[in-house]
């Protein structure tokens, strides 16, 4: 009976298959709404890295330069229009302690002097928007945060789940460089990372590109050189101190 | 089930009955001699061959040699497991040498086109420029300093920097030195973009107004001051250049900094290490990766080491021979240094470094034997000499210029060679306290201004120079050595001349890797 059955099931399996193999597969077309998001990756449009979030600080650029463009890159999932569509990003923490002020730190999306920009062009899936920030004196001391989210509008909704937000964090202080504690980086250079460590880096060592990856013979140069400048200034000023006066800036 | 059980034993009795049977099949087995290609003469045991000449080898094979594929190739015979380049597919070499200077296997092969079957025939090839057997002397002439180059032939080829690059150096010569293979640095493509030469040979001249960086194998100019630097140094005053094993050091206005031999540089120097506070002797001893250097103001030895980003200092230290670490107290101080150097050995490996001092109070003189090598782990090792007195009427206590003799000597056996700078030279062997007075004597009038055992333990290179200059003129005489003693086979063996003061020379034989 046993064997029979298995005879049996053989059999059937056969002809589930053969007849599997004649069905004409159907595709399923894409026809659901646009959906938009945040790119995220280690090079955007513009050759930057762009996780969930960027710092920018106008520490490293010259006393008169008063606005930055930082650009973020949008991507769309469905199909490309024939026509410009407006992008639905909007701030979510208006009023919030800490939180950008619209035309004050940052230029407002709907400013004319951008909001051309701020659209999924024709026949495009991708698109790198400006976030024009502003320098303010509150900066030198103050850190203000720009969240933003993609929400919904007549042409598109938001998109993958996780990616449908991003932080801009703007100040004139020192901000920590993305690559500081990279392996190989700027932490076995220079040690842990301060304000006044970066100050001191870009002031006397003359070094101010954080965003470069280092050969080991740059990090080796600029090794020996941050130490040899910074014995010169001790010689000259005596120590150096981080704002809280007890961590001491030294070289490792 | 067991229906299925039995199907199972039964297809795996089949299987195993199979394969018991006698296998009968129609092979026949011929004598390679009859299918494979005869190699029947035409290719030498070893080749010498001259970078950008013809090498032609052209076999005799037997039978139809149209019927057979033919490939030549070459890999480096010292290094396992390296690419092979292929120098050709006819039967006939006919290569214009490409390769790098150094010795190869190079394998001949010759394939029959129909069995597969194959000749195949290996033999050594020695590859070096022009420029990659020869004495390079450093000269100085009409205020400016160039190379005489005397080839493998005895020719002297004058002023080759300016001859080649159009340009020599200003200033006068101090030392020159080259490394086979460590040397990166960037070209400039026409559009703009950099493409990074690795793994290229390299002589760096220095002069007490300039340095410069050459290309190894042709001497075209790589580098000038101004491009030899991450960061051009604020005072330009240099005091010497020396190969390392892990790169290069230049000592400049009394500091040190190095083209640190990491994989990713690009041949050009960096930051100056922390000097503390001493005076650098311009005279430096080098073994593999480290340098050991003087303080002249405390009067004692200092080292560098490319990947310790300070000096080794007030470090001699006598040391246990078997872990290598420090047992006791710095040996001296406040003194002055005499003469410094290491013995030549093979390849990269260099024998010990000796160290004559004077003590500022006593006026005592004493022999330090140093390994160099150890500044490495932080310290500089005595061999156990201790500080062997030298006799004061021993005239190497005034001796000008040196030469220690090759090799990897234990204890003091070895001999240091000196001039007072006359037309004499003599040693003085430590071993034994005793001199050898007048052991090479060269018409008077000359003055001696370089001496050097140019040895190769592998290669057995055995030749001990003299380099003197007389009436703005250079000599240079070439000695056989009496076997592994320090002696000399008497009269000279060569002798070249050339115009203009000679500071010193360079010497390459075929398989030079690095001159300390």
């Amino acid at each position: 009976m046993k064997i029979k059955t298995i005879k049996y099931s053989f059999l059937l399996l056969a002809i589930a298959v053969m007849s599997a193999a004649c069905q004409e597969k159907m595709v399923n077309k894409f026809d659901s709404e646009s959906s938009l998001f945040f790119f995220r990756g280690t090079s955007n449009s513009k050759g930057t890295p762009q996780q969930d979030s960027v710092s920018f600080s106008f520490f490293l650029s010259e006393s008169s330069v008063i606005e930055e463009i930082i650009w973020v890159d949008v991507q769309l999932t469905g199909m490309p229009s024939d026509k410009d569509r407006p992008l639905p990003i909007v701030q979510t923490n208006v009023g919030q302690p800490g939180a950008a002020v619209s035309g004050t730190h940052y230029v407002a999306f709907n400013d004319p002097s951008i909001a051309a920009q701020i659209v999924m062009p024709a026949n495009k899936v991708s698109v790198a928007i400006p976030v024009k920030v502003k320098r303010t004196l509150e900066m030198n001391t103050a850190e203000f945060r720009l969240d933003l989210a993609i929400t919904t509008n007549d042409y598109f909704i938001a998109g993958i789940k996780d990616r449908t937000s991003y932080t801009v964090k703007v100040t004139a202080m020192a901000v920590k460089p993305a690559l500081w504690d990279v392996a190989n980086s700027y932490l076995s250079i220079f040690g842990p990372w301060g304000q006044a460590k970066m100050k001191f880096i870009i002031d006397y060592v003359e070094f101010s590109d954080f965003d470069q990856v280092l050969t080991t013979d740059y990090r080796v140069y600029l090794a020996i050189k941050a130490k040899a400048k910074l014995a010169e200034y001790e010689q000259a000023h005596g120590p150096l101190y981080e704002a809280d006066g007890i961590t001491r800036v030294i070289f490792p | 089930m067991k229906q299925i059980t039995k199907y199972i034993l039964a297809l795996l009795l089949i299987v195993y009955l199979t394969g018991c049977i006698k296998d009968t099949g129609n092979y026949e087995y011929l004598d390679p001699k009859q299918v494979a290609p005869v190699l029947i003469s035409g290719i030498d045991e070893t080749y010498s061959a001259i970078s950008l000449e013809k090498l032609v080898i052209d076999p005799k094979l037997g039978g139809d040699e149209a019927q057979y594929d033919y490939v030549w190739y070459a890999y480096p015979a010292a290094i396992v497991g390296t690419q092979c380049d292929t120098l050709g597919k006819t039967k006939k070499l006919d290569y214009s040498v490409s390769l790098l200077s150094g010795t190869y296997s190079l394998i001949f092969r010759a394939t029959d086109k129909v069995n597969k079957t194959s000749v195949y025939k290996k033999t050594t090839l020695t590859v070096s420029s022009i420029f990659g057997i020869g004495y390079y002397i450093n000269k100085y002439e009409n205020s400016r300093t160039d190379i005489d180059f005397i080839d493998r032939f005895g020719v002297v080829n004058k002023n080759i920097l300016k001859q080649i690059n159009g340009e020599d150096l200003p200033g006068k010569p101090i030392r020159s030195t080259y490394e086979v293979n460590r040397y990166f640095y960037n070209v400039i493509n026409p559009d703009g973009t950099k493409t990074r030469v690795a793994f290229k040979p390299a002589i760096m001249v220095c002069t007490d107004e300039d340095m410069r960086i050459y290309h190894g194998e042709n001497m075209k100019l790589l580098k000038k001051w101004d491009e030899a630097f991450l960061e051009k140094p604020a005072v330009k005053k240099p005091q010497g250049v020396w190969a390392t094993t892990m790169g290069y050091m230049l000592m400049n206005n009394n500091s040190v900094c190095f083209v640190n031999n990491n994989g990713s540089n690009v041949g050009e120097f960096g930051y100056p290490y922390p000097v503390n506070n001493m005076k650098l002797n311009p005279t430096v001893s080098v073994m593999s990766s480290s340098a050991m250097v003087y303080d002249d103001i405390a009067g004692e030895l200092a080292g560098y080491y490319v990947t310790t980003y300070a000096p080794v200092k007030n470090a001699v230290i006598k040391a246990s021979p078997l872990t290598l670490g420090p047992v006791g107290q710095a040996y001296f101080t406040n003194c002055d240094l005499i003469y410094m150097g290491t013995q030549a050995y093979q390849a990269t490996s260099a024998g010990r470094s000796y160290v004559i001092v004077k003590n500022r109070g006593t006026n005592v003189y004493y022999l330090w034997q140093i390994g160099t090598g150890n500044i490495q782990y932080g310290y500089i090792y005595d061999y156990g000499a201790g500080g062997l007195v030298i006799p004061s009427n021993f005239g190497v206590t005034t001796g000008k210029v040196f030469a220690l003799k090759g090799g990897a000597s234990t204890a003091l056996n070895t001999v240091i060679y000196y001039s007072t700078g006359d037309n004499k030279v003599h040693y003085y062997n430590p071993s034994n306290q005793t001199e050898k007075r007048d052991l090479i004597t060269i018409p008077a009038g000359e003055e001696i201004t370089y001496i050097e055992h140019c040895f190769d333990n592998y290669y057995k290179i055995n030749t001990f120079v003299v380099l003197s200059n007389k009436n703005g003129n250079w000599i240079l005489r070439t000695y056989d050595m009496v076997g592994a003693t320090p002696e000399v086979v008497l009269p000279e063996n060569a002798t070249y001349n050339g115009t203009g003061l000679a500071k010193n020379l360079i010497y390459r034989h075929a398989n030079t890797s690095i001159t300390y």
